[in-house]
């Protein structure tokens, strides 16, 4: 078989988070009771005019800053006709010709080093309404809910330089973190605040030239994007080896069998007659209100990540772990004023915080555990006042209760003993009541180290600092 | 020039039904239109930009982000006949399958 490399662009549906529509006032929240967000200007009655949301307007141009866009200061609504039943008016508005952002870039990690992956547009529209499809003695009927028809969107559109379903998902993840960043979406893939659509084509490695492209849709998540692509590919590699063609076609991506299924469609259904929407004017945009929104901006990643990796010497891993949530790098970076310890705190977010935010399913900042608390419960340790394991006995009661490491260790008497006399003490009746295993020992017999240890933890009923029990008795056993 | 098969095309977007007749009298009105405006054509625009707005200078109104009353779900339903569980209903439409 020949070999083949594939070429892919995606097209990324983002809901933007707006507490209203884009072109009424009606409430843009996700979940509520079917047709009660709704209005004769979202439903399309006959005379009623849109008027733009002006955050939905800041939010593109903030998505646009974040990714490296070039603003325009000029752009226009069009509309995009064709016939649905969750499209109340028979058109969209959405901006063909002059989109609001042009170019931008996302760079994705691909283990074999960084690549910019370049942005082609980024552009405003509407969402259309939800369909659901009838079943049963229903089965004959679709149902039309309106309250996401004309909640605000922006599509971005990628150049068609991803080359495998792997990169596809690392620039999915990419783009869902920079745009959490800027708070513009929560862009939760399951909700369907971030949809994506995959144009695949494969070429022969060495030509030039592009294949015949395939429209990928229906994908659900990042792990349904990359089966997708992955079948994809392979179905146009194998199409094209045995001498056969690759149909330009939309298909379908069909989750529970793992394959794309060609989407029946009117030949003519995507003539869809653009042209300005003469109920809106154009969106004009001053150089000033571009640089205040990009005074909102924060730091991104990317640069994050470097800062991380440079001024507090985490690894790549550790770094890209804490800057993949603007919360989770936020939230660190607090607790490092309490307590400069930047390895230590890494740790305990990383192995302990994250788990019980993950098993929760909570925020970073709602697990109880405020960032001052992790910081000082890592300085409990390091200064030998609490031994390790105590600390997560500390950090399990402080999940549970609330409370801070200090209240918690004062409760629980748990403070280590660290106080050198006295373990001197203990380390000397342990030996002096040991005779033939401290023989033993200097014989040469190190293993007898453990049991040494065991009872002097014994002896201080556990409390004994173990590192420094352990150099104590290397020291006197010599 | 508008041939009867651009008309049965655009008719077909539209979702309109057109007979022979209609068909012949539409494409026949239609050149008379588009000729008429073609006249525009003798307008030398060289170097003017064009106008997408009457309104180019100020650009488009806009409004705060604050969420006022909608209708309720009965009002929003009450133009339909066909209701069903608080959502129009209508023939079944799958694209794809």
């Amino acid at each position: 078989m020949k070999e083949f490399e594939a070429v892919i662009g995606l097209e990324v549906h983002v809901q933007l988070n707006t507490a209203s529509k884009i072109f009424c006032a009606c409430s843009a929240e996700f979940g509520a009771e079917p047709n009660s967000h709704v209005c004769p200007v979202c439903m399309g009655f006959p005379g009623t005019l849109p008027v733009l949301n002006k955050a939905a307007a800041d939010k593109a141009v903030q998505a646009g800053l974040a990714l490296g866009c070039n603003i325009q200061k000029f752009s226009i609504f069009d509309r995009k006709s064709y016939f649905y039943p969750d499209l109340p008016k028979a058109y969209q508005i959405t901006q063909m010709f002059y989109p609001i952002c042009l170019g931008g870039f996302l760079n994705i990690d691909t283990g074999n080093g960084e690549r910019r992956i370049n942005l082609t547009r980024i552009h405003m529209e509407e969402d259309a309404g939800k369909l659901i499809h009838g079943e049963g003695e229903a089965a004959g009927y679709s149902y039309v809910d309106f309250n996401r028809a004309s909640v605000p969107l922006i599509e971005i559109v990628s150049e068609p330089e991803l080359r495998s379903a792997e990169e596809a998902k690392l620039y999915l993840q990419k783009l869902r973190t920079v745009l959490r960043y800027v708070k513009v979406s929560d862009c939760n893939m399951e909700e369907g605040s971030l949809r994506c659509d995959a144009n695949v084509s494969v070429r022969p490695i060495g030509e030039t030239k592009l294949g015949t492209k395939v429209e990928i849709k229906n994908m659900n998540s990042f792990r349904s994007v990359q089966r997708a692509i992955e079948y994809e590919i392979a179905r146009q590699s194998e199409a094209l080896s045995e001498g056969g063609i690759v149909r330009q076609e939309t298909r379908l991506w069909d989750n529970d069998r793992g394959i794309t299924l060609p989407m029946r469609s009117k030949e003519n259904a995507h003539d869809y007659r653009y042209f300005p929407d003469p109920d809106l004017f154009p969106l004009k945009l001053t150089d000033e209100k571009i640089e205040r929104l990009r005074r909102t901006i924060p730091e991104l990643p990317d640069s994050r990540k470097g800062r991380f990796m440079g001024e507090y010497g985490l690894s790549a891993q550790d770094a890209d772990l804490l800057v993949s949530e603007k919360d989770y790098a936020d939230y660190y970076e607090t607790a490092l004023k309490t307590h400069k310890s930047p390895k230590g705190i890494a740790n305990w977010i990383m192995s302990e915080l994250l788990r019980v935010v993950n098993d929760k399913n909570l925020g970073i900042f709602e697990t109880g555990i405020p960032p001052e608390s992790i910081a000082k419960l890592v300085a409990l340790i390091e200064s030998g006042a609490i031994s390790g394991k105590q600390g997560k006995e500390v950090f399990a009661e402080a999940v549970k209760t609330g409370k801070t490491p200090d209240a918690i260790v004062r409760e629980k008497g748990m403070s280590q003993l660290s106080d050198k006399g006295e373990l001197y003490g203990i380390v000397e009746s342990v030996i002096r009541e040991n005779p033939n295993e401290t023989e033993r020992f200097k014989n040469g017999e190190e293993k007898l180290l453990g049991f040494f240890v065991g009872l002097v933890m014994k002896e201080s009923r556990g409390k004994a600092n173990p590192k420094m029990v352990n150099d104590i008795l290397k020291e006197t056993l010599k | 020039m508008i041939s009867e098969k651009d008309i049965a095309y655009v008719a077909d977007l539209a979702k309109i039904k057109l007979n022979d007749g209609e068909v012949k009298k539409f494409t026949s009105d239609l050149n008379d239109i588009v000729e008429y405006a073609a006249m525009l054509k003798e307008v030398d625009v060289t170097g003017i930009e064009p106008m997408y707005s009457p309104n180019i200078d100020e650009g488009t109104p806009e409004r705060e982000d604050a969420v006022k009353l909608s209708l309720t779900q009965s009002e929003a339903l009450a133009a339909s006949r066909y209701v069903d569980r608080g959502h129009f209903r209508v023939p079944k439409i799958i694209e794809g399958q």
